[in-house]
């Protein structure tokens, strides 16, 4: 077994620049998922590792070898897809034992080990049946199957559950993170779903445009995005333009249109070398504002901003009021409904200066 | 069942403008293409002018006119004047579809060349058009050309010929030929396809047409062409000559003849008597290079050159004993596709 | 207001109406017409007479030289189709799977044959397999070889005709069928240990089935009832039983002699084609 590392792949198709300058280590009986909007590269990174693509520039290193050029049938790489890609034309025993007939192994042992995968699968006793006769999921567990029975290095999966209804998929999800504890293989997963990602993941490499923007584990990418993009595909966030005005004893300050707001929560390397007056973005959680019809304490370490209610919608546990600044901007704050502040009705929000986040431009 | 119904609306499209026009119409049937146009801007306006009724013309092959006339029947004439070759021709009069030709009717009867007489001795078809064939070759290719049938089988023309395949007219008259002349009997048939098979390798032309495209790329340098094809490749500027055979020439020729069941036997024959008028045959002549087929007629001092058989010549082509082709017709197209189509 | 059942029935029937009616006219009659004719006794002077023979499925079903010519039309109908199989299917394929905007293109250059007719096509071929054609011309002149090659009036010429002609069905047949395989299964295939061949082999080949089947059938039947092509580039010398049964129906006349002709051979071949289609559905009993 061993770690994988991504180093500088670059992939152009027909100009546009679809993989610019991705890499990234992942680490042996990790679960790293490639998580972004479609378009955004991260299938393409997946072909690139399975070798249905070769990248312009760049490698690709598993363990001590160098399989950036190799056959994809030479890699000992797993793969599944959204929709199974079960061979339609063969039993689902025929299709598990597919790859070991590739690789020569005997009848017994064919025999022996797809009958293994299919008790760790859940699915014993479907040996004769065609994959047309069995459900959504029990054809994806057979597609698993088939790609684990060959013990891989390394397991790909192209977005697996998006064809599944929600219960069903997310079912699967606590499966397949069993799963993978119980195998113990690398697997690299690729989902445009953030929920899937956070609840499955060991590490989330977070990609827009071809770019990686964030790698980190599911609760770091949430409490500390990088950038305001990851910090809006996961979760939600109220973007304030700013012009950044310096560090002061770990924390720093930048000028919003509603006043100078002390941000605590900033990854420092970002800003340590940054002058005085550049814009910058300000992100503040729907969840971290606190509303009220008064003005609060003017403590050290609170973002205060006044405000009249524009719009407030009822969601079972919650209000989801939408307020409108002096600025110009329309800051969403999600409070419970115990505060209750009628439309119209001049208000104040606050947020913590460590849940107030200082992101650069993009 | 078919057949019937084209006859009806045959007869339908017959009798609507006879009633409109009340006057007499007649069908003849005619091969398309230069045949068509000859007959439609040069003959038939004259003639009904002359006799006030409009000649139609039903264009086609003998197979389809033979399969239209079996199927109507003797008393539903679908074509009042039929003309066609002989070797067709032959079986429709046997049967019993060609009326009696009365000399008062057709005064140039007399001058014709060749007049055929049905079963019971009445003559009731005659050679309107002579297209004599013999050999052809291509003059820079062949510098010592045959000079009769049996000159084929010389060694010197091997891997040189273009024959004509069995089920076309000139290829049953080349294979009658083969009896007449190697066995003294047109009948030993059999005989006939081995001495032919002994021919090979030939190429088999369907039609004289496509004769005459194999001689012209040079794909055959000897092949049985009939003299008008030879006129008119000549003025096309190919390298072509004629040689007419030692023993006798055959011929494409189109019999002139009146359906039993026409109404309109007056007028048909009428229009046939007008076709052998020397006018007519000599506009035959100048038109498509053919051999007069009446006595007077003679070929034009500017035309020699292009139309080597005079109407002394006729003599020398041989008529052929179709009936007996045609009765052994399944038995001789089975030997040749089993000993040459193959 | 209501529609009854009788009235939505009455409506469903009428839209297979001009269909039914098409093929009532223009298949079921004529075939019953030939079929009746087949057991008429032969006759010289008329299409068929009266009464009831088997004399002439007799003679031809004891006939060897009828059977030789089947049996050569059938194999050069099996011969055409995996000539054509062989090489429409990397064309297929790539059509199938390019993903370039020439591909409709590429497309219209496939099925341009199919524009100009069969004549014509056959006479073009003439041009070019002739003895003084422009392949033996060209291969004269520059001294590859010192006599013409017999490229025509013999049955490559008649072989180069049919797989040209009919190509373009076992074409689109085929990039139908392939364009409805995932590419996943090859990729996945490969990811599994499949080499490129392999993987073409065991999952691409076996899935196109349906295509090669509906491609076979379709240039089979085409080939073994083509007229034009062996008649024009076979040059009498090449018989198949169509033009055996044309010969015998129209040249000889005995329409009850080429009727009987065609029925043994419509019964054949549908037994044939029953028996080939049952063999691939049986391999493709997996597939939807």
């Amino acid at each position: 077994m061993a770690r994988v590392i991504l180093d500088s792949l670059k992939k152009t198709y027909g100009g546009n620049l679809i993989l610019n300058n991705i890499s990234t280590v992942i680490e042996n009986g990790e679960l790293v998922s490639l998580l972004g909007p479609s378009g955004c590269g991260k299938t393409t990174t997946l072909r690139c590792i399975a070798g249905f693509e070769i990248p312009d520039s760049g490698t690709i290193t598993i363990g001590d070898t160098d399989i950036t050029t190799m056959l994809p049938e030479q890699r000992d790489i797993g793969m599944v897809f959204q929709n199974y890609a079960l061979f339609p034309h063969m039993t689902v025993f025929d299709n598990v034992a597919f790859g070991l007939r590739m690789r020569k192994v005997s009848r017994e042992e064919i025999s022996q080990r797809v009958h293994h995968i299919m008790k760790v699968v859940g699915l014993e006793g479907y040996d004769a049946r065609y994959p047309r006769m069995l459900s959504g999921g029990q054809q994806q567990r057979v597609a698993i199957a088939r790609a684990l029975v060959i013990r891989p290095r390394l397991l790909l999966l192209d977005e697996p559950l998006a064809n599944l209804d929600a219960k069903l998929r997310e079912e699967m999800r606590f499966y397949l993170k069993k799963l993978q504890r119980e195998v113990g293989i690398t697997m690299i997963y690729v989902t445009h779903d953030q929920s899937e990602a956070l609840v499955l993941s060991d590490r989330i490499i977070v990609m827009f445009n071809g770019r990686i923007h964030q790698c980190a584990a599911p609760e770091e990418l949430y409490r500390h995005p990088a950038t305001l993009s990851v910090a809006n595909f996961i979760g939600l966030i109220n973007p304030f333009d700013a012009r950044f005005r310096g560090l002061e004893n770990g924390c720093a300050l930048a000028e919003a249109s509603c006043g100078v707001l002390r941000c605590e929560n900033f990854i420092s390397e970002q800003f340590k070398d940054m002058a005085p007056g550049t814009p910058v973005k300000v992100g503040i959680r729907p969840e971290s504002l606190t509303i009220s019809s008064y003005s609060p304490e003017k403590l050290p370490g609170l973002n205060i901003i006044g405000g009249t209610v524009q719009e407030k919608v009822y969601i079972g546990n919650m209000f989801d009021y939408r307020v409108a600044t002096p600025g110009g901007e329309v800051v969403r704050v999600q409070a419970s409904p115990s505060v209750d502040i009628p439309m119209g009705n001049a208000c104040w929000i606050s947020a913590a200066s460590v849940d107030t986040l200082l992101l650069p431009l993009e | 069942m078919k057949a019937k119904l084209a006859s009806l609306l045959l007869a339908a499209t017959l009798v609507v403008p006879s009633l409109a026009q009340a006057r007499e119409t007649l069908i003849m049937t005619c091969y398309g293409g230069a045949y068509q146009s000859f007959f439609e801007s040069e003959i038939i306006p004259e003639f009904s002018k002359k006799y006030d009724c409009d000649i139609k013309l039903a264009i086609g092959l003998a197979k389809d006119w033979l399969a239209e006339m079996r199927a109507s029947g003797k008393d539903n004439a679908p074509y009042d004047v039929v003309m066609m070759n002989e070797i067709w021709a032959n079986q429709m009069r046997l049967e019993g579809y060609f009326a009696p030709l009365d000399e008062g009717k057709i005064p140039y009867m007399k001058d014709a060349f060749v007049v055929f007489k049905d079963k019971s001795g009445a003559n009731s078809g005659i050679i309107g058009v002579i297209q004599p064939a013999g050999i052809a070759y291509l003059t820079d290719k062949v510098s010592n050309p045959p000079k009769s049938w049996k000159d084929l089988w010389k060694p010197e023309y091997k891997n040189k010929l273009g024959l004509y395949t069995v089920t076309n007219s000139m290829g049953g008259e080349f294979l009658l030929t083969v009896g007449d002349v190697w066995f003294g009997d047109q009948k030993q048939t059999s005989k006939s396809i081995d001495k032919i098979r002994e021919l090979k390798p030939f190429k088999l032309s369907e039609f004289s047409g496509d004769m005459e495209k194999q001689l012209t790329l040079g794909e055959v340098e000897i092949g049985v062409l009939d003299t008008p094809a030879i006129a008119r490749l000549k003025k096309a500027g190919v390298n072509i000559g004629w040689s007419e055979p030692a023993e006798h020439m055959i011929m494409f020729e189109q019999v002139f003849s009146v359906h039993t069941g026409s109404k309109h036997k007056d007028l048909a024959q009428a229009w046939i008597n007008y076709l052998l008028s020397p006018e007519i045959q000599t506009k035959f002549v100048r038109r498509f290079y053919t051999t007069p087929c009446t006595q007077g007629v003679e070929v034009p001092d500017d035309l020699k050159e292009y139309i080597p058989v005079g109407p002394d010549g006729v003599s020398r082509i041989k008529v052929f004993d179709w009936e007996f082709f045609n009765a052994n017709k399944s038995r001789i197209i089975r030997e040749w596709n089993q000993k040459i189509a193959r | 207001m209501a529609v009854t059942k009788a009235q939505q029935a009455g409506s469903r029937l009428l839209l297979f109406l001009p269909a039914a009616l098409w093929i009532m006219i223009f298949f079921v009659l004529p075939y019953t017409f030939l079929g009746y004719v087949s057991f008429k006794p032969t006759s010289s002077s008329s299409a068929y007479l009266p009464g009831f023979t088997l004399d002439n499925y007799v003679f031809n079903l004891t006939d060897s030289f009828f059977w030789v010519i089947l049996a050569e039309t059938l194999l050069e109908g099996v011969a055409t189709v995996l000539i054509c199989l062989l090489f429409s299917y990397p064309l297929a394929y790539r059509l199938a799977r390019s993903r370039s905007r020439h591909r409709s293109l590429l497309y219209m250059v496939v099925i341009s044959p199919l524009l100009v007719g069969v004549v014509i096509r056959c006479y073009g071929w003439m041009v070019l397999l002739a003895d003084k054609g422009l392949i033996n011309d060209l291969l004269l002149k520059t001294g590859i070889i010192d006599a013409p090659l017999p490229l025509m009036y013999n049955m490559f010429g008649v072989m180069v005709g049919l797989v040209q002609v009919y190509m373009p069905y076992m074409v689109i047949s085929l990039t139908g069928a392939i364009q409805r395989i995932n590419p996943e299964l090859e990729y996945t295939a490969r990811s599994l240990g499949a080499s490129r061949f392999t993987a073409f082999r065991k999952i691409t080949l076996p899935m196109s089935l349906p295509g090669i089947m509906s491609g076979s059938i379709l240039v089979f039947v085409l080939t073994i009832s083509s007229y034009a092509i062996p008649l024009l580039l076979g040059g009498n010398k090449t018989l198949t039983t169509p033009l055996l049964i044309v010969q015998t129906a129209l040249d000889a006349f005995d329409w009850p002699g080429g009727a009987s002709m065609a029925v043994i051979m419509f019964v054949i071949v549908v037994t044939l084609l029953s028996l080939y289609i049952k063999v691939l559905m049986h391999a493709m009993r997996g597939m939807k």
